[in-house]
């Protein structure tokens, strides 16, 4: 058993090595991971008439979560798309390793060196704006940017998966962007969207995260956030199982492990 | 002039680079693609935007933010999908061509890349009747139509400076990142969500950059004050970021010349 999680553990870091070499050098973490957060915060806060620290506080976390998602759809969304384009893609499903394993490990790096440099971005900026953010419960804080990583990861697969099944992958991470941005919750509070799209967010583990988060900047853990959060997260790895598996059996039923 | 040859001829090939270009922006960004990728983004953005500006500053900075968004909506395609014009040429191995040809290299690109400001002229023509049509009174309001030549003018700069950061960046293979953060950097420092005046450093970049004195132009116009000072500041800006492509373009064909190799590192 422990010679079999031991193994585990050596696929997981194994890929996980392997994205941080192929994320070296790619635009899109300087893009995703540092201009579009440092953009969006200063752009927001030095507009923002009369903000509380609360608010400004909400604000960087929903700078950083909202900037977590946009990496995510381009840099964890497209890591089977990307192993499609090299090549490496039916070396990787028929391979000894579970394919699964190493499209989690591929998915935790490209989301934890996204967060990387959006948490860094988010903070230097904050810093620099000289705004007032709260760290109000640095356990709960930590515990809540962790599932946020992992929740991301888990989104990054299940998003990789169904990029994978279709020619317009880069079409569709491009207009799957915006449309989370505006119902996601993460940015903008509930009360700004309309009535029937409001909903949609509770389908989003980050506005969970963002919620949580939030909470612990002002020392309040809120568990049902946290709850909703975990619960997504667990949802998402599941599907992205199935995803996944329904993938890969379609791709040795039609003999086509170029899969499109 | 270009190389000798008279007008005429000179109008007929610039026609026919012109067609090229047509041709070629319909095989990158197939009509399709545009409805369904890159109009539907450019609303949302806009909608992201409005919202935002709703949250921060309630309904005079949602309209500043809706104003300035109908401009930014132009740089997807002028400032970032421009950039495919000469790089394409590049990954394609046909700059030699272009390089030998009678036609100046930059008229040649110039005439290729008139798609890209007509169709974000387009596209923000689209968002303003919708926009007007949607917020009615609550809007900007319907003088936006007048303005439109304002945008017109703005396709035009965003082009200058999204094609003189693609042939800056030609030779390091870094065309993505710069146009990109060309774009990023256009919606911090262009006046587009973030008021004038509010970070001193910023409105120090944006006054040359484009977009910055074509919005000052619209917002101008929407509350009745003449706006023909901005726009000419606009247009001269466009001309600097030009004549940075045109300069660029002749030092990387004399360098290509001299060194014999089209790559440009």
């Amino acid at each position: 058993m422990t010679e079999r999680l031991a193994s585990m553990a050596w696929v997981v870091w194994a890929a996980m090595r392997s994205q941080r070499r192929a994320m070296r050098g790619n635009p899109f973490n300087i893009l995703l991971g540092v201009a579009q957060p440092v953009v969006f915060l200063t752009v927001t806060a030095a507009a923002y008439r009369d903000p509380t620290a609360d608010e400004l506080s909400r604000l960087a976390i929903g700078v950083a979560l909202t900037a977590l998602w946009g990496s995510t759809i381009w840099a964890a969304g497209g890591i089977l798309r990307r192993e499609h384009g090299e090549g490496t893609l039916a070396a990787m499903i028929t391979g000894v390793r579970s394919p699964y394993l190493m499209l989690f490990g591929k998915s935790l790096a490209a989301t934890t060196i996204s967060s990387l440099f959006i948490a860094g971005s988010v903070a230097v900026s904050a810093w620099l704006l000289g705004l007032p953010l709260r760290v109000g419960a640095p356990w709960w804080t930590l515990l809540g940017v962790l599932l946020a990583v992992v929740s991301g990861t888990a989104l990054g697969m299940l998003l990789s998966c169904l990029f994978l099944v279709t020619r317009h992958g880069w079409a569709w991470s491009s207009a799957l962007m915006y449309p989370v941005f505006i119902v996601g919750g993460m940015m903008l509070p509930l009360p700004y969207l309309p009535v029937p799209l409001q909903w949609v967010s509770t389908l989003i583990s980050l506005r969970w995260a963002a919620e949580f988060l939030a909470g612990t900047a002002t020392d309040v853990a809120d568990i049902p956030a946290l709850l909703a959060l975990i619960g997504l997260t667990v949802v998402y790895l599941v599907l992205a199982a199935f995803a996944f598996r329904a993938v890969v059996r379609r791709a040795l039923r039609t003999a086509r492990l170029d899969l499109v | 002039m270009s190389s000798g040859i008279g007008t005429d001829e000179l109008a007929w090939r610039s026609w026919r680079a012109a067609v090229t270009g047509w041709r070629e922006f319909l095989a990158l960004n197939p009509p399709r693609v545009l409805a369904l990728s890159v109009v539907p983004r450019a609303g949302l953005q806009l909608v992201f935007f409005a919202l935002l500006g709703q949250l921060v500053g309630g309904p005079a900075q949602r309209n500043y933010n809706i104003v300035g968004m109908l401009a930014f909506s132009l740089t997807a395609l002028t400032v970032v999908m421009v950039s495919d014009v000469p790089v394409v040429d590049k990954e394609s191995d046909t700059f030699w061509r272009i390089r030998t040809g009678r036609v100046k290299p930059f008229l040649v690109m110039l005439a290729r890349s008139w798609p890209y400001p007509a169709t974000g002229f387009l596209c923000v023509l689209l968002l303003t009747v919708c926009v007007i049509a949607v917020m009615g009174a609550d809007g900007p309001g319907p003088r936006l139509i007048w303005l439109l030549p304002c945008y017109a003018l703005m396709a035009v700069t965003t082009t200058a400076i999204g094609l003189a950061g693609a042939v800056l960046a030609l030779g390091r293979r870094v065309d993505i990142l710069v146009s990109n953060l060309l774009s990023y950097g256009i919606l911090l420092c262009s006046g587009a969500v973030l008021p004038t005046g509010r970070i001193e450093w910023l409105d120090r970049i944006g006054s040359v950059l484009p977009m910055r004195h074509g919005l000052a132009a619209v917002r101008a116009g929407l509350s009745g004050q003449p706006v023909a000072a901005e726009l000419l500041a606009e247009a001269a800006v466009g001309g600097i970021w030009l004549t940075v492509a045109a300069v660029t373009v002749a030092l990387l064909v004399r360098r290509a010349r001299r060194v014999g190799d089209d790559h440009f590192g």
